[in-house]
């Protein structure tokens, strides 16, 4: 072992000796500044830190593969290795001079934390979070340099070709890059799924199955590498030859090699990160498990936080069940494919029930029957980590729990009954103990703190009608939206409190609810149970609505996203942008299967337009939205493809999505919008909000409750010969 | 001459180096053909003289790179062991080195061309080899590659000569100044002008043009290309005959 270290520290002192090792690592150094992976998230940290993160991760593999081969390399490139293998066993040597590059990537990914430091922390200002920093850089970019190096390893001990070797490398880097394995996480042995990093929320989801997925491949890479140190060439033997020789000399080598491999695989097929819903998804139906005369009348559900490290939770839930069949019935409830079911008892007693284990969007089936009794009271125990749909592995969407961020809905929290009919809405509580920096937010009534622990966590009560609760809790600052006359709150990050009221944010919400309720007509909402519009993580990758709750990515916060000039050329207008989606895409509705173009997205546009026009001026108005528009509309327009349909169509299929998709997303935003505008022009803007109003009121009559083309077109008396897509 | 020259253009063909980075640079060109290239640049067709040679600048920050590298290793230590052979034969060692740059020069050349034939099947598997105009793109290839490789070329000697490892800081001067906000006619790397300027030309579908300034500029660079390397030459043949001056002393 002593003789080991000495060769440990000798090789470790070459290195840093080398002008190759340092040109190595000050390219190693320098690679974050590449910018060149790209990362779909926009928040600060999605641009300012996962972006150089990602591309130091994946240039350093390369780096280091190629700084590994070199090492290993040096003896038989100076024609000494027939020397240096009498002096010192190969075997070791390759050993420490393994040891010795991965101990000089522990410090270049030391120093580059410490240099880019200053640079991130000055970009990310008030959302820098410490151990987002630290994640990114010691889980997320030092394991890629290890991985890079132990796999060059690993192929040259195996072939003994810097060449060939190198290029496996690449060509491993490239398949798990690629399109191929786009979407499966567990296939990035370099750089794990990266698609952003959130701001103010968690990144708990992506830290722990970057962990996860290093710990797979550590074993399987490393395991591999041990094999392969086995494979070095001694004696003047061939691979197999060798491989006999060592392995006698190094017994327990090949037992530890298996069994890192098989440790890897088997955390691999068992991993506990991602459901196992099946690939056509799309064309599984799902079973109808409808019973007349079975419904829930009341849900009471006690969820405790188990561990906010690994996010798991124990829970139990007590339903109140009316069975008026007469008859014992099979039920089904569906509950996240993480969780696992301890007992489900009826009245004290313990009762058979069977896992279906059929994963469908991170959800699987419970089956239990229950007696013929009208009123039954069932309680199920579960306890578990939730986990994520695995068509969403690459962008973790789904449930978190994490100290300083909660999102738990409906079977992600506790068992959800299956289908049923019932004349009443079932009543659901929901008691859960929550750090006490966590402000709750959910679908239902106001939540109800029952008390402060001394431990620094609060008791919720939490209620709702129905028989699912949505949950959110963060370091949320609660403020109240004026304007419509109707109760808004409005719920954003503590980190935001200063920026949102710098930016105007607040008064240009309030603008635009203002402008929707005076020209389109007011939402439904109570002082019992608001509108509660939310700000959430990056990683819900846009917005999404239920009842009461709205929630909004919180990208569109961060200050790069508001100057996105599709969407407004100024922070808040952006904001505007969400509020109005209130109105046009959740209070109502544009569809029409006839006009693919025709969505909420271009009458939110252009709304966001008129709101602008009336706050800002038409001159300011014109210049950021309307030529905006038309640029946009005429670049589209003057496209290859769309001058020359014919080559579209002889063009590959996933090309011509590409260059569709593109097409689309030009039409659907600035080509409705500019469409909407010239119509506005023609019959006069009082004459379009009079139409647009009555159909926000009304809804379509064609495809009731959405709101056709044709509705439209009808609405404001203009003709689609006129007016039309092109 | 011509003997080392085929030598030396035969050695690094043949360089298992060359034939990885040949793979690594046709890798990236697939890649740039199926992300950017074959959407059409600047509105105009994937396989317009534009479109190619936004294509051949997006290359040329790694052929330049793998240009400086071998020159880098012109200097490297097994190479100054060599020296005390070849500077015995008959050759000026100036000159030597310039028929040896003068292979590298031709090899990453050669690179070039095999990544526009890449371009030529990819976009001729798509569109159909008839509809490909191949003459078309003679024009934006030369004026992309030559003043540029020539250029970096000549810089990459004068500066190996000075120090070998030095070389290296110039493809890193040559990587960045493929992002600074330069006017057309002093890019080296000239992508920004394939994106935007068809597009100030007031017509879809433009003939391949470049405006004076642009075509002086490239000229510049082609003329600084040659007056580096020939410096390189003049340099070496200076040093070499203070070196014998001084031996004779």
């Amino acid at each position: 072992m002593s003789s080991f270290l000495r060769c440990y520290r000798v090789e470790l002192h070459k290195l840093l000796r080398s002008p190759f090792s340092w040109l190595i690592f000050a390219v190693s150094l320098a690679a974050p500044m590449g910018n060149f992976i790209f990362v779909m998230g926009d928040t600060m940290s999605s641009l300012y830190l996962a972006r150089p993160v990602a591309s130091g991760a994946i240039a350093g593999t390369v780096l280091f593969a190629i700084l590994t081969l070199y090492e290993l390399d040096r003896t038989r490139r100076s024609g000494v290795h027939l020397l240096t293998d009498s002096a010192v066993s190969p075997l070791a040597l390759n050993a420490a001079k393994l040891l010795a590059i991965n101990t000089a990537a522990l410090g270049i990914s030391i120093l580059m934390a410490l240099i880019y430091f200053p640079y991130i922390y000055g970009k990310l200002n008030i959302v820098f979070s410490l151990p987002t920093y630290l994640g990114s850089f010691f889980l997320l970019l030092l394991p890629a340099l290890w991985m890079g190096a132990i796999a060059a390893a690993l192929f040259y001990q195996l072939v003994g070709r810097v060449d060939a070797s190198f290029l496996a490398v690449l060509a491993l880097l490239l398949v798990s890059r690629g399109s191929w394995f786009k979407g499966n996480n567990f296939m990035q042995w370099s750089l794990p799924a990266l698609p952003a990093l959130t701001d103010n929320f968690s990144n708990a989801p992506l830290f722990r199955s970057a962990l996860y997925t290093r710990a797979v491949w550590l074993g399987i890479l490393g395991g591999g590498w041990l094999l392969s140190l086995l494979c070095v060439r001694r004696y003047g033997k061939g691979i197999a030859g060798s491989f006999a020789a060592n392995a006698k000399r190094l017994l327990p080598a090949p037992a530890a090699a298996l069994a890192l491999i098989t440790a890897g695989a088997l955390l691999w097929r068992f991993q506990p990160l991602f459901d196992h819903t099946p690939v056509n998804w799309m064309e599984v139906e799902e079973p109808d498990r409808y019973v007349e005369g079975v419904y829930p009348m009341d849900v009471k559900l006690d969820v405790d936080i188990t561990s906010y490290l690994w996010g798991t939770l124990s829970g139990s839930a007590k339903y109140q069940i009316k069975n008026i069949t007469g008859q014992p019935q099979e039920i089904y409830f569906n509950l996240n494919s993480g969780y696992r079911i301890r007992s489900m008892r009826i009245d004290g007693q313990d009762i058979p029930w069977t896992d279906l284990e059929n994963d469908y969007i991170n959800s699987r089936e419970i089956k239990c029957t229950i007696p013929s009794s009208e009123n039954v009271a069932l309680e199920i125990q579960y306890s578990g980590a939730p986990k994520t749909w695995n068509v969403m592995q690459d962008t973790f969407g789904g449930a978190v729990i994490s100290r300083n961020y909660i999102d738990l809905s409906s079977a992600n929290l506790a068992p959800r009954f299956s289908d049923y009919a019932a004349e009443e809405l079932p009543k659901i509580s929901l008691n859960i103990t929550l750090p006490a920096t966590l402000t709750p937010v959910t679908t239902g009534d106001a939540p109800q703190l029952l008390q402060e622990n001394p431990n620094g966590t609060k008791d919720w009560l939490l209620t709702n009608e129905g028989d699912r609760i949505m949950l959110y809790a963060a370091d949320y600052v609660r403020r109240p939206l004026e304007g419509g006359g109707m109760p808004i709150w409005f719920y954003y990050s503590r980190n935001y409190e200063k920026q949102m009221e710098d930016l105007g944010a607040i008064d240009i919400m309030e603008a635009a609810v203002r402008y929707c309720t005076e020209h389109y007509g007011l939402r439904s909402f109570t002082e019992d149970q608001p509108f509660k519009i939310l700000q959430d993580s990056v990683f819900t990758f846009g917005g999404a609505a239920w009842s009461t709750l709205s929630v909004m990515g919180e990208s569109y916060f961060s200050s790069e996203n508001l100057s996105d000039p599709d969407k407004g050329s100024s922070s808040a207008e952006v904001l505007a942008h969400e509020i109005i989606h209130q109105w046009w895409g959740l209070g109502s509705q544009m569809m029409d299967f006839s006009e693919p173009y025709w969505t909420d997205e271009g009458i939110t546009t252009y709304t966001s337009y008129r709101l602008i026009k009336e706050l800002r001026g038409e001159d300011y108005a014109q210049k950021n939205y309307v030529d905006k528009w038309q640029a946009a509309v005429d670049d589209a327009n003057n496209s290859f493809y769309v001058r020359h349909p014919e080559y579209m169509e002889i063009l590959p299929e996933e090309f011509a999505a590409d260059i569709a998709s593109t097409i689309h997303g030009v039409n659907l935003y600035d080509g409705t919008a500019l469409m909407i505008k010239r119509i506005a022009d023609k019959i006069g803007e009082d004459k379009l909000d009079a139409a647009l109003s009555k159909l926000y009121q009304n809804g379509g009559t064609e495809a009731p409750p959405y709101i056709s083309f044709n509705d439209f077109i009808n609405a404001c008396g203009v003709s689609k010969e006129e007016f039309h897509y092109d | 001459m011509i003997k080392i020259f085929r030598y030396e253009l035969k050695k690094l063909l043949f360089n298992r180096f060359f034939a990885a980075l040949m793979i690594v640079t046709l890798c990236y060109g697939y890649m740039l053909l199926r992300g950017s290239v074959i959407l059409g640049i600047a509105n105009t067709a994937p396989f317009s003289p534009w479109s190619f040679g936004f294509y051949l600048s997006s290359l040329l920050p790694m052929l330049a790179a793998i240009l400086l590298f071998f020159i880098a290793h012109l200097s490297s230590k097994q190479e100054k062991m060599t020296q005390s052979l070849t500077s015995a034969a008959p050759v000026p060692p100036g000159l030597y080195r310039f028929v040896r740059c003068g292979a590298i020069f031709t090899g990453v050349f050669l690179m070039s061309a095999v990544c526009c034939l890449l371009g030529y099947i990819f976009l001729g598997s798509l569109f159909r080899l008839e509809n490909i105009p191949v003459g078309e793109w003679l024009l934006p290839g030369l004026m992309v590659l030559v003043p540029a490789l020539l250029f970096t070329a000549g810089l990459g000697m004068v500066v190996g000569m000075w120090r070998g490892w030095a070389v290296y800081g110039v493809i890193g001067v040559v990587l960045l100044s493929a992002f600074l906000p330069l006017p057309n006619w002093a890019l080296l790397i000239p992508t920004a002008f394939f994106m935007d300027y068809p597009k100030t030309l007031g017509v879809l579908d433009p003939a391949f043009s470049i405006p004076s300034s642009m075509a002086a500029g490239r000229f510049v660079y082609c003329v600084l290309g040659i007056l580096l390397m020939a410096g390189s030459l003049r340099l070496r043949t200076q040093t070499s005959l203070v070196k014998s001056k001084r031996l004779r002393q």
